[in-house]
């Protein structure tokens, strides 16, 4: 439809930043009924009104610094993690940060742009955007895009839990989603981090991020969650996102709330972890470090 | 379990940079928001560690005067 074209035409013509600002502005507007994540609150976030995640109107971010923890092909990385999530994971490692959005220092996308730009002019390769959750904050990562070299490489570091109005904010703003993939079960995801539709959610937003971007999933191994979650969530990779690469991670520890699960009581067994990276090699996973 | 908390350098208004370890009673060490210095520290507590000794490596490209946080 012509109708379609100009809005098409427009987009492709503008640059990142460019971009970005407008949807920037958009996204704060939308504030007012506030859908980015898929508990789909409603709430007016400008009037001071706060859903599931508990944010207000500002982003705050409690940690901003160059890191090498990641994925080898993203390190080094100037990551930026904004408080606050959407999730309620009892086993987040950065719990006390990511579920209390007052956490930190206010983020203020001007000034982090210069340190994200020292960052790059000294040896770092990429710009991530994490949290918590960054899509809370969906406003505040979007002026930060605007304000960065159209150049930098950037990432959207997410629990893919978020809505097709996020998704359509975030459209061609991020060079590389790096998604989590937590659960490979509802009823897992209900009790662990008290998120209902959890698989339907996600997987929605990994085939998207896949088609739109470059995708990496993560899976983190959770002791006694490979049988009910791995070999779940590597099946339907194998399946529906054959060729995308998958982070999976064994560094499991009893972070923040983790206790509270019997299963968390110990590390992740030596068979554990041996019998996950059989599986995704069985399943032809494409593994990265 | 320490969390992780946002920790301000003396005079200055900006965050320093955190890591943080985990060591379990059998010695293995976990480390979470790795900084480029902390791999170093960890290569050098057990340099058999190929996979830390590579951060470290790709850690080296960044230029040390980076550091946000000035020691008194």
């Amino acid at each position: 439809m012509i109708c379609a074209l100009p809005e098409i035409i427009s987009s492709a013509a503008q640059s990142r930043p460019a971009l970005a600002r407008e949807r920037a502005r958009r996204a704060r507007a939308m504030l007012a009924d506030c859908r980015f994540c898929a508990h789909d609150c409603g709430v007016n976030r400008l009037a001071g009104e706060t859903g599931l995640c508990h944010a207000g109107a500002e982003a705050r971010f409690f940690s901003a610094q160059v890191e090498v923890s990641d994925e080898l092909e993203l390190i080094p990385t100037f990551a930026v993690a904004l408080s606050g999530c959407d999730l309620r994971c009892d086993f987040c490692i950065t719990g006390g940060s990511s579920w209390n959005p007052h956490a930190g220092l206010g983020f203020e996308a001007a000034a982090m742009v210069v340190r994200a730009e020292a960052a790059l002019q000294n040896g770092a390769r990429t710009i991530m955007v994490l949290g918590g959750e960054p899509t809370i904050h969906l406003p505040a990562a979007l002026e930060f895009v605007s304000l960065l070299p159209a150049s930098a490489k950037l990432i959207w570091k997410t629990n893919a839990h978020g809505t097709a109005q996020a998704r359509e904010l975030l459209h061609g703003m991020f060079d590389v989603w790096l998604a989590d993939f937590k659960f490979g079960s509802d009823a897992c995801a209900q009790r662990l981090a008290k998120i209902p539709d959890y698989l339907r959610v996600v997987q929605e937003n990994l085939l998207w991020a896949n088609e739109h971007s470059e995708l990496i999933v993560r899976h983190l191994l959770m002791p006694g969650h490979v049988e009910c979650c791995w070999r779940p969530v590597a099946e339907w990779l194998a399946k529906n996102l054959p060729g995308v690469k998958v982070n999976l991670r064994a560094g499991f520890w009893p972070a923040w709330h983790a206790r509270r699960h019997a299963e968390f009581q110990n590390a992740l067994s030596a068979s554990e972890n041996d019998f996950a990276f059989g599986l995704a090699q069985e399943l032809g996973l494409d593994l990265i470090p | 379990m320490k969390t992780l908390t946002t920790k301000r350098c003396p005079g200055s208004s900006v965050e320093s940079p955190v890591s943080e370890i985990l060591i379990l009673a059998d010695g293995k060490i976990f480390a979470h928001n790795l900084t480029p210095e902390m791999a170093r520290v960890l290569t050098e507590l057990n340099p058999a560690d190929k996979r830390m000794r590579r951060r470290a490596k790709i850690g080296n490209r960044v230029d040390i005067t980076l550091k946000i946080c000035k020691q008194p």
